[in-house]
């Protein structure tokens, strides 16, 4: 994924050196490289020929919350088994250590890795492994098309090398990680030594001096422009140059069925002049129709088995599980100067009777979003980690560099917030206070609004949003809230996880340690197709029912007749659930029925808030 | 010729022919009275305006462009050469001094050859640009070698090495003893140079939608050192270059850096002191490359079209906002907030685009001397001292500044023309998603929450700089807002300290700061529009008016309108919404065969903008189509805001001011109850600005008595006063009928 992008730069397409003795000329690219080696005995010709061509850096991180089994699928269908490794596989540490130089590794973990932040570190991934970052360098004007949280597919030149590389004496490890993240520090000293060290800042002009070497052209050179401001070369950071980039929707492997640029139109009736693009669209053209009916045949039949399961994980549940369902097929489109709309929140309040099982619930949930979602991630909430962790990216205007924040998420990825370890009361500081803001921005509006220098900028984006807690949700965003009444008896329960104190959140809960389905759809089998079809569904269309909208209306004069505190949030919210109910069934469009089937729950889950009101 | 063999006399010929004959007045050209100014201010620099000089040869004009560095010291020896004729000459000059000193440079480049930020190319290295920007970031002034001095330590030679391209080649043996590695820096002869390295970030109205800011280097020397700080908005005139190479390597090998940084040398700074409407909405045509003064006149033509229509406030509510459905009196004070109100015109000779050239001797001018007009009574209880400080608003003394007014001592008085706007109403009434679409067309503007901001966040905070370690001021949200709008979101959530500093943001424009030994007053001409909550999240209709709203009155005073968002249940207008929301949900039966074509995620730029028309028309044709349009996009509405709060300023007729003091005082009558919001003078200022405000829409040069009348029913429905009985409490069922009433009205 793409967490930075930094500003253009130039290469050095044509470098023309000339030998002082024989005064042959050589002409070098800066393509692909680092580094333009020459001579001692070569004298740069600036005055023929440099040619400069833009390139284009950018911070690339691997995809926050994906799951294992996507690179494994990468794999497969892969011929070379060396594409770009994820972290979280095993082969992925080894392949690099073979190829970087050890002490490197060493000199990391123990100058530079203790000082890093963890606002600095990813903010996503358990933790910061050596090399999970890269610098990709993708020459020519092709690059200004991607984005921030793009995840793209590279194939390029794999490489350490690097100017301080050079450098005899590296005094500095943190000047790297400074220029990567955008840490500020303390310009460093020259050293009274007559060592060569490269600093940052100085007031005076640094001094360059080989002392291997006695008989060389010294050169003293004033403090270049950019040395208040220093540019991405880091020794230890490696940089991939790009010959051939693929944007990506959500989940690689669709890149190859679609066209990854689509636009999804709304009525232009309603809008007249209406542009026939949608800004900020993040997903791929729904596929195909053939592969869309397969896809959704498959979503149909797979449906009764997926309740089954999400009811397991709901302690029985079959209301809470049918919401979790349509959760899954949730997706924000962005619909200019209008609401986005397509995506709900879910909030799942635990009794107390179920608080103790809490840890079991959340870990299955998140299991099983795991295996059916490309991205999810859970994530206990604090008020320690409210407090400490930034939320919202903000870009440095000493380095021009973005912060990550834990909000800069891919398109598509699942949040579960795990509130049932929270402390009550509950001490928030202003971070967390912001924090929180930018969690219900996210969840009413799908927008968070990175801070940049004097001012915000707002980042469209496609985040589901599910909250666990116990009682009351500290964010209190959640478009439907429902109140789980556990109706399995504990000792089932205790069948979920072979570990039920297994403190790893991500989990590797095999899915038939969760229920036992009907042939012929065991795993492995049915999430591999499952999950598929499941993306597949959720990027595609879904129309409405000529018979829907005068049925729609009717109701919806009716229900607030009843109850006036029904607004316009609230039908948009139904509107949008009656959507996924319909994308769950496998359905083309919204019907009628749908739409009642929606009312029929949405009257249960409020129900049994009114009756958890009465009983506290 | 000689000059075929000397291009370089050429070149220095057509500049002294420009500096000579460029607008020339009684025989004196404009640069000669420059060129009088430095020698007698002694300042030893002259700027030379890039736009004179395309005005008078475009070919000298590109040939500067594209040579710069080549081209700028034949444009000094011109000038030089001028200055030191016997016609100039001042013999108490210094010659030699001067002519070591002298700084001739260039700056402000036509405005459709600026360049974005994002577009500079590897082909724009080493030439001239322009482009826009913020400052984020100034780094302390530091030293750069100009000249090396070496000394010999053997036998005290000493030798000097000038830079060059940034470097400086150390002398390998004494020129003197021819010994090797002898020399050493001789820190007492070496010559520095003052350098400042700033960071420009592209304005913010030019970030695409769903990116980051780009940012540029950028290197002051000379007069433009201290010249700038932190959140000025700056053109800057320099020399694209890309930083050069640095060697590195052993004595087997030395390698080359192939990616460079790029930075600008600048030659030329401008400070953007335009009229706060230029800040406030997104100007769209300026981030188009290129922009001709064809599609300058277009644009205005266009507008001006528009300011005629008959139902323009209508349009313009319609095309406000248009995901919400209804509120029609709330989007027309939203409008009313974004073109403002007029009541002190700036100084009609000045530019609309005023800019404050550092270093420049050419300046513009200085404030004008004002005289105070005739003091106003200090009694202002009576109608004739009402009318005595109207009489300040519809006549405006011509040399009176923007936004003053004076007491009856004389002492000057600040007013506000921005208009501070409270949306107090149920859930679900799409307060939040007026205030974010409010922010999208004045991003000028910070938009926070009241529950997450303190008094000092919405202030200004002191914090260390980095750099210097010093104690330094860091702007807060409505700092930061100034020119803008500051958008505040849960206001009712807001801690009473924090709603206490904005008393004084909100009526004096200003704040006054007094921490860690910092006293100052920072601007914060800011327009205030804040959401919130009834009290007990819906409104209560067995409480009053004022216990619902729950908040202070000496606050509520300081907002201009008002407005009260119920959730009523209502057939036709719910069905109306929701067949509205249905329709968002229905794919057009035009894309379900059109699956695969998809734009270029570059082409974001809307199809029936004027911008993109793609054929020069007529006049009429424009103003036909202006005539015909149906609804207006978000970048026609900021273009529209733009044009009327730079070009008109309505002034009040005798007939509306009566209007509204016989209006004033029948609301002092009406609502003096304490259980309901009161009426204070600050009313009659509000209904002042709100009237001009509804001219200026109209693009009306007056006041009208209907822009009054209009300004005061605004006032009114906006509170729902209508509906209010005496003991303060609202009557729902009344309320319900005036809003079906209410949407035809407007």
């Amino acid at each position: 994924m793409i967490q930075d992008i930094h500003n253009t730069n130039v290469v050095v397409d044509k470098l023309i050196t000339t030998n002082k003795e024989t005064g042959q000329q050589k002409i070098k690219s800066g393509r692909f490289q680092e580094l333009v080696f020459t001579s001692p005995q070569t004298q740069e010709e600036e005055t023929i020929t440099k040619e400069y061509s833009s390139v284009s850096t950018f911070t690339c991180v691997p995809v926050p919350g994906e799951s294992s089994w996507v690179f494994e699928s990468l794999e497969q269908d892969s011929e070379n088994s060396q594409t770009f490794p994820c972290p979280n596989t095993p082969s992925y540490s080894s392949s690099l250590t073979d190829i970087l130089n050890p002490p490197g590794l060493e000199k990391f973990n123990t100058l530079i890795k203790p000082h890093i932040p963890n606002s600095h570190l990813l903010s996503i991934p358990k933790t910061a492994e050596l090399f999970s970052v890269c610098l990709l360098r993708i020459y020519g004007k092709e690059a200004e098309s991607l984005r921030i949280n793009d995840i793209v597919e590279v194939v390029g030149v794999f490489t350490t090398q690097s100017f301080v590389q050079e450098s005899d004496n590296f005094n500095d490890p943190m000047q790297d990680w400074e220029n990567v993240f955008g840490m500020s520090t303390q310009p460093t000293t020259t050293s009274s030594d007559g060592k060569r060290i490269i600093t940052l800042d100085t007031s005076l002009p640094t001094v360059t001096r080989n002392p291997k070497t006695t008989n060389t052209d010294d050169t003293r050179e004033p403090s270049s422009p950019n040395s208040h401001h220093p540019d991405e070369d880091g020794t230890l950071v490696p940089r991939v140059h790009a010959m051939k980039v693929t944007l990506c929707s959500s989940h690689p492997s669709f890149s190859a069925s679609f066209d990854p640029l689509r636009k999804f139109n709304t009525n232009p009736a309603t809008h007249g002049h209406f542009e026939s693009d949608t800004l900020f669209d993040l997903h791929a053209t729904p596929p195909p129709s053939p592969l869309l009916e397969t896809a959704r045949h498959t979503v149909a039949q797979a449906r009764p088995v997926l309740l089954q399961l999400l009811t397991q994980c709901c302690c029985g549940d079959r209301l809470a599980a049918e919401y979790v369902l349509m959760f899954l097929f949730s997706r924000s489109v962005h619909i200019k100067e209008e609401n986005p709309i397509g995506f709900i929140s879910l909030h799942l309040s635990l009794p107390p009777p179920a608080l103790p099982r809490s840890a079991q619930i959340v870990a299955a949930l998140n299991s099983l979003l795991l295996h059916l979602l490309p991205t999810s991630h859970v994530q206990q909430i604090t008020s320690s980690f409210l407090n400490s962790t930034p939320f919202v990216p903000s870009l440095s205007p000493d380095t021009s560099r973005l912060t990550p924040g834990f909000l800069q998420v891919p398109s598509g990825i699942s949040l579960l917030f795990d509130e049932t370890l929270l402390e009550t009361p509950t001490q928030l500081s202003p971070l967390a206070q912001n924090n929180i803001d930018a969690v219900v921005e996210l969840a009413h509006s799908q927008v968070v609004n990175y801070t940049i220098p004097f001012g915000t900028t707002p980042f469209h984006a496609d985040t589901r949003l599910m909250f666990v807690s116990a009682g009351a949700s500290l964010f209190n965003c959640a478009s439907f809230s429902v109140p789980l009444v556990p109706t399995d008896n504990e000792q089932n329960s205790t069948t979920m996880s072979p570990n039920p104190d297994k403190s790893d959140q991500h989990g590797d809960i095999s899915p038939a340690f969760l229920f036992t389905p009907p042939p012929p759809l065991t795993a492995p089998f049915f999430f591999a197709s499952t999950r598929h079809a499941l993306e597949l569904v959720r990027l595609g269309d879904c129309d409405i029912h000529p018979a829907l909208p005068d049925v729609l209306t009717d109701d919806y004069v009716k229900l607030r007749a009843q109850d006036s505190r029904l607004g316009a949030r609230e039908l948009q919210n139904l509107m949008n659930l009656a959507r996924l109910n319909a994308l769950s069934h496998g359905h083309p469009c919204v019907s009628v029925e749908c739409w009642k089937e929606v009312l029929r729950l949405d009257a249960e889950r409020r129900q049994r808030i009114d009756s958890s009101h009465s009983q506290q | 010729m000689i000059h075929d063999e000397h291009p370089e006399i050429k070149q220095q010929q057509d500049y002294l022919r420009f500096l000579n004959e460029f607008h020339v007045i009684d025989g004196t050209s404009l640069y000669d009275t420059l060129l009088q100014n430095v020698i007698q201010t002694r300042s030893y620099s002259l700027y030379v305006n890039l736009e004179h000089m395309k005005e008078f040869d475009e070919k000298l004009y590109q040939t500067t462009v594209k040579y710069p560095e080549e081209m700028i010291p034949f444009l000094r020896n011109a000038a030089l050469s001028k200055v030191l004729s016997p016609d100039f000459f001042d013999s108490d000059i210094d010659k030699e001094a001067f002519n070591e000193s002298f700084i001739c440079s260039v700056f402000g480049m036509p405005k459709e050859d600026h360049q974005k930020l994002r577009d500079l190319e590897p082909e724009d290295i080493c030439r001239l640009i322009t482009i826009e920007g913020l400052v984020i970031h100034v780094s302390p002034i530091v030293l750069d070698m100009r000249m090396c001095a070496f000394q010999c330590s053997s036998c005290g030679y000493v030798v000097i090495v000038k830079e060059q391209d940034y470097k400086i080649k150390e002398p390998e043996k004494c020129d003197a003893c021819k010994k090797n590695q002898t020399m050493a820096l001789f820190h007492k002869k070496s010559i520095f140079s003052d350098r400042q390295v700033i960071r420009v970030q592209e304005n913010i109205n030019d970030i695409p939608e769903g990116e980051i800011p780009r940012s540029v280097s950028v290197v002051l020397t000379g007069y433009l050192l201290k010249g700038v700080v932190p959140g000025d908005r700056i053109k800057v005139t320099g020399i694209y270059r890309a930083q050069l190479p640095r060697e590195t390597g052993g004595n087997s090998r030395r390698a080359v850096k192939s990616v460079l940084p790029t930075f600008i040398d600048a030659t030329g700074i401008e400070k953007d002191k335009s009229s706060l409407g230029q800040g406030l909405v997104k100007d769209t045509l300026s981030s188009e490359k290129t922009m001709t003064k064809e599609m300058i006149e277009e644009r205005n033509i266009w507008n001006r079209a528009l300011g005629k229509r008959p139902d323009i406030v209508d349009l313009l509510i319609k095309s406000i906002a248009p995901s919400v459905y209804g509120h029609n009196d709330v989007k027309k004070g939203l409008l009313c907030q974004l073109f403002g109100g007029a009541n002190h015109p700036d100084n009609p000779s000045d530019e609309a685009h005023k800019s404050d050239h550092i270093g420049s001797a050419v300046d513009p001018p200085s404030s004008l001397p004002h005289t105070p007009s005739e003091a106003p009574s200090s009694d202002f209880s009576t109608e004739s001292q009402i009318g005595h400080s109207l009489d300040s608003y519809s006549q405006p003394s011509p040399h009176r500044q923007r936004g003053e007014k004076h007491e009856s001592n004389g002492a000057m008085l600040s007013t506000r023309n921005e208009i501070n706007v409270l949306l107090i109403g149920d859930p679900s009434t799409a307060k939040s998603q007026m205030l974010r679409y409010v922010h999208r067309i004045a991003p000028r503007g910070m938009m926070t929450s009241g529950s997450g901001s303190s008094a000092v966040g919405l202030t200004a905070y002191v914090t260390r700089d980095p750099d210097t370690d010093e104690l330094v001021l860091e702007s807060g949200a409505l700092v930061m807002s100034d020119g803008g709008i500051c958008c505040v979101d849960e206001f009712d959530k807001m801690s009473q300290h924090a709603r206490t500093i904005l008393h004084e943001a909100m009526e004096q424009q200003s704040i006054s700061v007094a921490k860690a030994g910092i006293v100052c007053t920072l601007r914060a001409r800011t327009a205030i529009l804040a959401a919130a909550n009834p009290q007990h999240s819906r409104y209560n209709t067995q409480m009053t008016v004022l216990q619902n709203i729950a908040l202070p009155a000496t606050l509520l005073s300081r907002f201009d309108l008002i407005f009260l968002l119920l959730d009523i249940p209502e057939e036709s207008r719910d069905r109306e919404f929701s067949r509205h929301l249905v329709s968002l949900f229905q794919i057009p039966p035009t894309d379900a065969d059109d699956r695969k074509s998809s734009k270029n995620r570059k082409d974001r730029q809307p199809e029936n903008n004027i911008t993109s028309i793609a054929a020069p028309k007529t006049k009429k044709e424009i103003e036909t189509e202006a005539k015909s349009v149906d609804i207006l996009t978000q970048e026609q509405i900021s273009e529209y805001i733009l044009y009327a709060r730079q070009h008109c300023f309505p002034k009040i007729t005798e007939q509306a001011k009566e209007t509204l003091i016989n209006s004033y005082v029948q609301m002092r009558e009406r609502h003096n109850s304490e259980k309901s919001v009161r009426t204070t003078l600050r009313q009659l200022d509000s209904l002042m600005r709100v009237s001009t405000s509804l001219a200026r829409m109209q693009l009306s040069p007056s006041v009208s008595v209907d822009n009054a009348v209009e300004s005061v029913a605004l006032v009114e429905d906006a509170l729902k006063r209508s509906a209010i009985d005496d003991e303060g409490v609202m009557n729902m069922d009344q309320v319900a009928m005036n809003q079906t009433i209410v949407p035809e009205r407007y």
